[in-house]
């Protein structure tokens, strides 16, 4: 019987000490929860965000308010950045982050199939009713900025889907089920030859745009790491790499 | 086997069934003890509430009767054939959407019927026919995760059928469609139905594939699971509301096929083809 179990036993142990091992390593990792509509820019940024602020990162994506959700409630986070200030401030007022501060903004976009085949050329354009349009769900900061945008500018429309957050929304123009939606000007600089972006006249309004606000999460244990991420992020080598990704970064404040 | 370690298991096996009923039974308890119980009758005549279970039950039930049309005969073919790769191809396509993650199931959707899918393309160039975000492309993905669950019961309740039965029908005069319809069905339906119990229970509570093929709009594709997700959010009461419906929708499904799913087939019934 011993003997049976002895390589059961064996695999259990050396799962044990793998698993402590990565707990060793885990001391000199940074843990990032950031809105979905980051993904693109800080997968490809990562290597250069390790070397400089000398930390591993690891990355998890999902929608602002889901990640608020989840660092109130006491996830592993040690920094959080979302795409307004209404999900952080749910987080601020929790006390579960401090040192709040605001990395970029993101103007909303129209997105079409590459080549623009429908001529959707303006807000107005999507309402032909031939069309198939989704919009972010007004529950998601995308969504809440659509609802304005439109009701601001006048536009009544028909969304064929409410899209749970902006990668949703914007994968279904890219799988052509969709002939449109409304995104982030950064969605479309980070899919080239996939979707095309048709400027919004309309959107050119600071009270429209997406805020993207980092904090640190005050449970951390890797606060040095966390600021020096967030530094990075603002600094101007940082501002211009948002830039690239189609980011408006805030014009010299921290 | 080694007699001495007897005693010593059953404090081990105690505590694992201990472990088992609090990891099943604590987010049940969750989900009852965090009901909002004083305002649930208002929540669950909301208009978000009704619509989507409105919804539900017209996409499960359709999913349900589309799973045992297409099932039926994939279970008598899967029956006949008895062996060989045919017979293992068949049964393997037609249990895949059991085993594959939903989403990715929305995704070979997408891949086959969508606007730019192999069918869906040509459908909507050729006869403007497209089922992008309607009630029709939900139904579609339910049926697709429910259809695998129709099939094995359905399968195992006509295998069950005792074949002297169906002789003596022919002796009788009856035969061919006759004798399906008058005699196997008849014989099978006790496995038909769980079956169809049991698929639409899978059918109702689709998430993943619904999402990715056929998307989320309140009163056209956002069932009830889906209106949970979204609701999480913004009114978290709504979400427990909905969540509360469709455990008891969960229980009273198990309680209806007692054994009849999980048991082998026996007692009231004599094996024959078995």
């Amino acid at each position: 019987m011993f003997r049976r179990l002895t390589p059961v036993v064996a695999i259990a142990v050396a799962m044990g000490a793998c698993g402590g091992g990565g707990g060793t390593a885990g001391e000199a990792e940074l843990t990032v929860f950031a809105a979905a509509s980051l993904e693109p820019l800080l997968d490809e940024w990562r290597p250069a965000i390790e070397d400089q602020i000398n930390a591993d990162v690891r990355l998890s994506f999902a929608s602002s308010s889901v990640l608020a959700r989840q660092v109130v409630e006491g996830a592993p986070a040690d920094v959080l950045i979302t795409a307004d200030r209404s999900s952080m401030r749910v987080a601020a007022q929790a006390e579960a982050v401090r040192d709040l501060t605001i990395v970029a903004r993101n103007r909303l976009i129209i997105v079409v199939a590459p080549s623009n085949p429908r001529r959707i050329n303006s807000l107005r354009d999507l309402t032909q009713r031939e069309l198939h349009v989704v919009l972010c769900d007004p529950a998601v900061p995308c969504g809440r900025l659509t609802a304005r945008l439109l009701s601001d500018a006048g536009v009544s429309l028909e969304p064929s889907s409410l899209e749970e957050n902006v990668s949703a929304a914007v994968g279904k123009v890219v799988f052509g089920q969709a002939d449109a939606t409304v995104a982030y000007a950064s969605d479309v600089r980070s899919r080239p030859g996939r979707v095309e972006g048709v400027d919004i006249p309309e959107a050119d309004d600071q009270e429209l745009e997406a805020v993207y606000v980092a904090a640190v999460v005050t449970e951390t244990n890797r606060r040095g790491a966390a600021e020096r991420f967030i530094e990075f992020m603002t600094s101007s080598q940082g501002r211009s790499r948002l830039q690239r990704a189609g980011f408006l970064v805030p014009g010299g404040q921290a | 086997m080694n007699w001495r370690w007897r005693p010593s298991a059953a404090p081990l096996a105690a505590a694992g069934l201990v472990a088992a009923l609090v990891f099943l039974g604590l987010p049940m308890a969750g989900l009852v003890l965090r009901a909002p119980w004083s305002s649930i009758g208002e929540l669950l005549g909301s208009d978000e509430l009704t619509t989507s279970l409105r919804l539900s039950l017209v996409i499960s039930l359709s999913a349900t009767a589309l799973a045992a049309l297409l099932g039926l005969p994939l279970a008598w073919a899967l029956v006949r054939l008895r062996s060989g790769l045919v017979r293992r191809t068949l049964l393997a396509l037609a249990l895949v959407p059991m085993v594959l993650p939903p989403v990715v199931g929305g995704v070979a959707l997408l891949l086959a019927f969508g606007r730019r899918g192999i069918l869906g393309r040509p459908l909507e160039t050729w006869f403007g026919v497209s089922v992008a975000f309607t009630t029709t492309a939900a139904i579609m993905a339910a049926t697709f995760v429910a259809l695998p669950f129709f099939v094995l019961a359905a399968q195992s309740g006509l295998r069950a059928i005792d074949v002297r039965l169906v002789e003596a029908g022919r002796v009788l005069g009856v035969a061919g469609a006759a004798s399906f319809a008058r005699l196997t069905l008849p014989l099978a339906r006790p496995a038909l139905a769980a079956g169809a119990v049991v698929a639409w229970a899978r059918a109702l509570g689709e998430f993943g594939a619904t999402i990715t093929f056929a998307g989320s709009l309140p009163g056209e594709t956002r069932t009830m699971p889906l209106a949970v997700y979204t609701a999480l959010d913004r009114r978290p009461d709504v979400a427990v509301a909905l969540s509360i419906l469709l455990l008891v929708v969960s229980l009273l499904v198990l309680i209806s096929l007692r054994d009849r799913w999980f048991a082998a087939p026996s007692g009231d019934r004599p094996a024959g083809l078995g």
